[in-house]
């Protein structure tokens, strides 16, 4: 059997590759992992995933020398605002290299940024479609964000200025409004920031009928920085929270995802706070509105009835006049054309009649038969009024005008 | 007095009936007297109230004008 050494296999397969792949060749791929060395190399381990089942199915290593990576890393940040980081697919222009010992890798002496923005782009698109399928894209922009938003969850770093200002604004408002703030702090960019961020929305869940408004804050940064606000499992999550969110999230250009899905966003911290405080003046000043429209209303109501009043007593007091006085003359001819005439009559009347029982007594009086010259004759004191009732033998008496005598009759 | 406590009606009617007395039964002649005595002083009461009354209601009748 012909034996071969390893180097001899492996220089063999150099001189295939070489030989075979010799010019640059363009090549799109997702970064895997990448790391920096001390000497300034950026390596990385490329992939590429099969769309359906989401394994790779094509790896590579790649690096770019430190000569060309010290002009492509500032080129590559400043064209799409975003670092060289692994999830991101790129467009390079590579050399196909074989190594003996470190086996085939990719050097790279290119990179299209454009193709990168692309992708960024398209995933972004895509993520929003997505979220509008699964019919969570416009729910909390349809929840009604409260007329006092006092109580508010706060998704922040507190390391982080952003937070700062945002508390700041918010608790030296001009109007002393009270606002009570509860932080869930979360790491706000990089890898970790979906992990954290969802682990907080958990713990938001658990009290969520303690808050009004559930509020993003972060301060502005690149474009890397910013870019876990276009992660879908991100923007899932918040935006079934069942409280409005606000965003303030500072950005120069762009929106993310997270504004677009947020109920109300603002371009930075500072703004969100503002915006909150403003929700709270309207409504105070609504209410101060009311509260004298009700003043100036009762005081009219009051004049009013304070007019009636007055009108209604002074014509009490003219029907009143006007009624005494009626009865007043009423009773004044009552008195003078009835009572006092039929009064005097019936006096007179009396007077007549008076008059009349003297007469009868002076008549009826038998004094007045004697002073004619007549005599009364009584028999034991009662009166004989007939010659048949004097028997002869009986005593009786007789009384003149001027005395009395007894007699015998015979 | 007695007869200065009855009623103005209360008088009258005794009167008429002192009157009826003298009229129709058979008094002797000092109980005639007496009734005659007793009916003229009630008759001048009666006049007195009249005359009191109808002074009131002549004041009355002069302050009302």
């Amino acid at each position: 059997m012909d034996t071969i050494s390893l180097f001899e296999l492996q220089t063999a397969i150099k001189n295939g590759i070489n030989s075979l792949f010799s010019g640059k060749y363009n090549i799109v791929a997702e970064i895997n992992e990448i790391k920096t060395n001390s000497s300034g190399h950026c390596y990385m381990e490329l992939v590429e995933q099969d769309e359906k089942s989401n394994t790779p199915k094509a790896k590579c290593n790649a690096q770019i020398w430190a000569y060309t990576y010290r002009m492509l890393k500032p080129y590559f940040e400043t064209e799409t605002g975003r670092q060289l980081e692994s999830g991101m697919k790129i467009l390079v222009s590579a050399k196909v290299n074989y190594h003996e010992i470190y086996g085939l890798s990719l050097n790279i002496v290119d990179i299209d940024p454009t193709f990168t923005i692309g992708e960024i782009e398209l995933k972004r698109r895509k993520t929003i479609q997505k979220l509008i399928e699964d019919g969570v894209f416009d729910i909390n922009r349809e929840l009604e964000f409260p007329i006092l938003p006092l109580n508010i969850a706060v998704i922040s770093s507190e390391t982080a200025a952003g937070y700062q200002d945002f508390i700041n604004q918010l608790f030296d408002n001009k109007y002393n409004f009270n606002f009570k703030t509860t932080l869930f702090p979360a790491i706000m960019q990089g890898r970790e920031s979906e992990s954290s961020i969802l682990n907080v929305v958990d713990k938001i869940y658990a009290e969520i009928e303690n808050f009004d408004v559930i509020a993003i804050i972060r301060g502005g940064g690149s474009a890397s920085d910013l870019a876990c606000f276009d992660n879908y499992n991100l923007a899932f999550a918040l935006a079934q929270i069942p409280k409005p969110i606000i965003s303030g999230i500072g950005h120069d250009k762009d929106i993310s995802i997270v504004d677009m899905i947020a109920n109300q966003m603002q371009k930075t911290p500072t703004a969100a706070a503002e915006f909150l405080v403003d929700c709270v003046a309207q409504q105070y000043y609504f209410l101060e509105e009311l509260s004298r429209n009700l003043v100036n209303n009762a005081k009219i109501k009051l004049q009013n009835a304070r007019l009636e009043l007055n009108n209604l007593t002074i014509r009490m007091k003219n029907e009143a006049g006007k009624k005494i006085e009626k009865q007043k003359n009423m009773l004044e001819l009552f008195f003078s054309h009835k009572f006092f005439p039929i009064t005097l009559s019936k006096l007179s009347k009396e007077k007549m009649k008076l008059d009349l029982f003297q007469k009868q007594i002076e008549i009826s009086n038998p004094k007045n038969i004697l002073c004619k010259g007549y005599a009364i004759i009584t028999k034991n004191g009662k009166r004989i009024k007939s010659a048949s009732e004097a028997k002869s033998g009986n005593c009786v008496e007789i009384t003149f005008k001027n005395g009395r005598k007894s007699a015998t009759i015979k | 007095m007695k007869n200065q406590e009855k009623t103005y009606s209360e008088t009258i009617a005794e009167i008429e009936a002192i009157i009826a007395k003298i009229e129709s039964e058979d008094p002797n002649i000092d109980e005639i007297d007496n009734y005659i005595k007793k009916a003229t002083e009630l008759i001048n009461i009666c006049k007195e109230k009249i005359c009191k009354t109808e002074k009131k209601i002549e004041n009355i009748m002069e302050n009302t004008d």
